[in-house]
């Protein structure tokens, strides 16, 4: 929630000058509020006013970075309680843990290896926590040692003991660890030390109100870039309190909760830990962490995070293009569709499966589907032609044949018109295009 | 949004040649009334007449209708009603928006007076018009009830607080989309101008009502800016808490024309002398706040010896 338009105009200088662009400074205030401009357009606002109007246009929950190079894991800058008001912009870390009483190189090489590739897009497990389970200041540096050899990724250093997070800082501070946790017990030193090496720090409480008041403490030592734990540890506490975290940072803009928030889960069946890491990733956690390190367990988890931090407002679209599947010839058969993903994909998945190397020509209709776009006239003799021609079909396959998705079997005569092509009427549903591949291509 | 006489409707070339006749119209005014009003109506029939001199004499018959309504509309105030109605037609679209209606403000779009939405509540119970008691007044002048808020609150799916009825400055009534009118604070004069949906031109403000619109639309609360109905600037209760109608200092040409003689009566009723109306500036004067303010002083508008609005 910024500023409205009213409370930006009083700070503006007011004179109409028009250097901004904008007609008026009431235009040009009512813009920044909808975020359609930026204050740098004016030129002569006074430097008291652009503090006051930077601070009280603060995102609500600042953002913090761990890691470094290709591997910044960004957390927090959220705006939304509910993704349907506008989007999360930040997704949720995953954390894999790793005790440093296992076999810390076994795990930490499955770790890295985790990777997974589906719909055109890359699953990535972007964190892992280093937990010092042995109370042994030295075994939990080697742990943290041996992990920074084996991944590249973002780490959480976790121990409560700051003569091990020393340590362990010694060897891994230029990686930009989140450093895990400050406590009321041991906050000054733990502030130091991630202060010291600028490392992000969680401050964790036993409640709301003593992590409320802790990271003042914190705050008051000068380190700004934290994290938040309110100390809780069971499922439906830990959902609530998350909960008031984003609720009191977004809504009622309470300072101390301006942070994002880390969450621990704890089950130790990997399917209940999943299922409880989702509860986390769904409200309101920017990291979770996790000891499940399996990829069966871990892709339901990513994939739901992937569905959560897409643009609600944006139909996810492919690259409008045109595919091959396998490795067509110029007598391989073609298949239109349009750039809506999920429609895209499905079509591929089927026309890989019917195992007849093809092409696939998806249509910009703006990332919506077949009857919806053709409803909208996105979908058209015209445009289809207009696309056939921009990825020159003609030169890439002798025969002058397409296949159009059955619900559009309406646009067939139109389409041969137009096109000059011949054009064939496909299976209504994809899951038809494997029989109708082998009935008509093999 | 219209009704009455101000409903345009045209065919396009493209629906003629498909076989579209104007006949159509009737059947679907017959089919929505059926289906809209089963517990009203049981037959209906639909007489359209082509014949524009006809038009012109049954639009005779039909404007005293409207006036007798219109009339009857005005001998109730804010103050001799129990409750108000909510209006939350427009949510398919703008799912955070509520207007409340009174009988001194209707609907923004114009098309829903107090009358209209109270009507629609007795054919239709669970439609989207619903009662709103007044109770738990917190702030008369302002228009602000423990019970208003409330509705608003859970009927703007928990985003809008609290709203007022008679500021635009302090809390004021979301918009939806579809407002005849939108007025928006001119700080250099001290005042308020309105723009219409019907005037695409420049405003004072530096923004056309469709820009204005951009930005107080969907639902949200933009102090110093609101959408409203035109009739909405002959009440009693226009801006009431902000200073009423002393405070316009700007208006489209059209609107001060078509809003004629009652304009110039209220502006007597409210003090202000039958004179003010000329004294609040429209394009022919200017489209900036430059070009405005000399009239405006010259003519020694009230708005500028007014108090702060901000």
């Amino acid at each position: 929630m910024g500023l409205t338009g009213l409370e930006i105009y009083k700070h503006l200088p007011k004179t109409n000058c028009k250097d901004c662009g904008s007609p008026t400074c009431l235009a040009f205030a009512m813009a920044l509020a909808a975020g359609k401009a930026s204050l740098d357009a004016c030129p002569h606002v006074t430097d008291e006013a652009k503090e006051a109007l930077d601070s009280a246009s603060a995102p609500p929950i600042k953002l913090v970075k761990v890691g470094t190079g290709d591997h910044v894991v960004e957390l927090g800058e959220e705006t939304e309680i509910f993704r349907h008001d506008k989007r999360f912009f930040h997704p949720t870390g995953v954390a894999v843990l790793i005790s440093d009483t296992e076999d810390v190189a076994a795990k930490a090489e499955q770790f890295d290896n985790l990777e997974f590739h589906r719909v055109g897009m890359d699953f990535i497990t972007d964190m892992v926590a280093v937990k010092c389970d042995s109370g042994d200041a030295a075994k939990f540096k080697e742990a943290v040692e041996t992990v920074a050899g084996k991944t590249e990724k973002a780490m959480v250093l976790m121990a409560d003991d700051p003569a091990a997070m020393e340590a362990a800082l010694e060897v891994v501070a230029d990686r930009k660890p989140l450093v895990c946790a400050a406590t009321a017990d041991n906050f000054e030193k733990m502030t130091e030390l991630a202060k010291g090496k600028e490392c992000p720090l969680v401050v964790q409480g036993k409640d709301l109100n003593e992590t409320a008041e802790l990271v003042g403490k914190v705050e008051g030592l000068g380190h700004k870039d934290l994290v938040l734990d309110s100390g809780a540890r069971e499922t439906s506490k830990v959902l609530a309190d998350l909960t008031q975290f984003r609720r009191l940072a977004v809504r009622k803009k309470f300072r101390p909760f301006g942070y994002p928030a880390i969450a621990f889960a704890t089950k130790e069946d990997p399917r209940e830990e999943v299922i409880q890491a989702g509860v986390y990733l769904s409200k309101y956690a920017d990291v979770v962490v996790l000891k499940a390190c399996e990829k069966q367990q871990l892709l339901p988890l990513l994939s739901w995070r992937l569905n959560l931090y897409t643009d609600p407002q944006k139909p996810i679209a492919v690259e409008a293009k045109l595919y091959d599947v396998g490795e067509p010839t110029e007598d391989s058969p073609v298949y239109l569709t349009t750039n809506f993903s999920l429609t895209y994909f499905i079509v591929e998945g089927e026309v890989e499966s019917s195992r007849i190397p093809s092409r696939i020509l998806s249509v910009d209709t703006g990332g919506v589907s077949v009857l919806t776009a053709y409803a909208d006239n996105k979908f058209s003799a015209e445009t289809i032609t207009e696309a056939m021609k921009a990825c020159g079909l003609e030169d890439k396959v002798k025969h002058k044949k397409i296949v159009i998705p059955g619900h559009v079997a309406v646009l067939k005569g139109a389409l041969e018109e137009e096109s000059g092509w011949e054009v064939v009427v496909g299976p209504r549903e994809a899951s038809g295009i494997t029989k109708f591949a082998k009935d008509n291509f093999s | 949004m219209a009704q009455r006489d101000t409903v345009w409707m045209r065919i396009s070339k493209h629906a003629a040649e498909k076989g579209f006749k104007i006949r159509d119209f009737g059947e679907l005014l017959v089919a929505k009334f059926k289906d809209e009003f089963p517990s009203i109506v049981d037959r209906v029939q639909v007489t359209l007449i082509t014949d524009a001199d006809k038009v012109e004499e049954e639009l005779k018959r039909a404007q005293e209708f409207y006036n007798a309504r219109d009339e009857r509309l005005k001998g109730l105030t804010d103050e001799s009603v129990e409750e108000f109605y909510s209006c939350i037609l427009c949510q398919s679209f703008a799912p955070n928006h509520v207007c409340v209606v009174t009988p001194e403000r209707l609907g923004l779009c114009g098309a829903v007076s107090w009358l209209d939405a109270k009507a629609a509540y007795e054919i239709d119970a669970t439609g989207p018009n619903r009662p709103i008691k007044k109770e738990g007044l917190i702030d008369e002048e302002k228009g602000i009830w423990e019970s208003t808020n409330e509705y608003v609150y859970v009927n703007t799916n928990r985003s809008i607080e609290e709203c007022s009825m008679y500021s635009f400055m302090d809390r004021p009534m979301t918009s939806c989309g579809c407002f005849e009118c939108i007025m928006a604070i001119l700080p250099e004069a001290n005042g308020v101008m309105i723009t219409t949906r019907e005037y695409g031109g420049d405003t004072p403000v530096g923004m056309t009502f469709s820009t204005l619109a951009g930005s107080v639309g969907g639902g949200v609360q933009t102090p110093g800016f609101m959408g409203h109905g035109r009739a909405y600037v002959l009440s009693k209760k226009f801006i009431s808490a902000d200073g009423g109608l002393g405070r316009v200092v700007w208006m489209p040409k059209e609107l001060k024309d078509s809003l004629g003689d009652e304009l110039r009566e209220r502006a007597e009723e409210e003090g202000l002398g039958a004179d003010f109306v000329d004294k609040v500036a429209d394009e022919t004067v200017g489209t900036t706040a430059d070009e405005i303010l000399p009239y405006l002083e010259e003519k020694g508008h009230p708005a500028l010896t007014m108090d702060p609005l901000m």
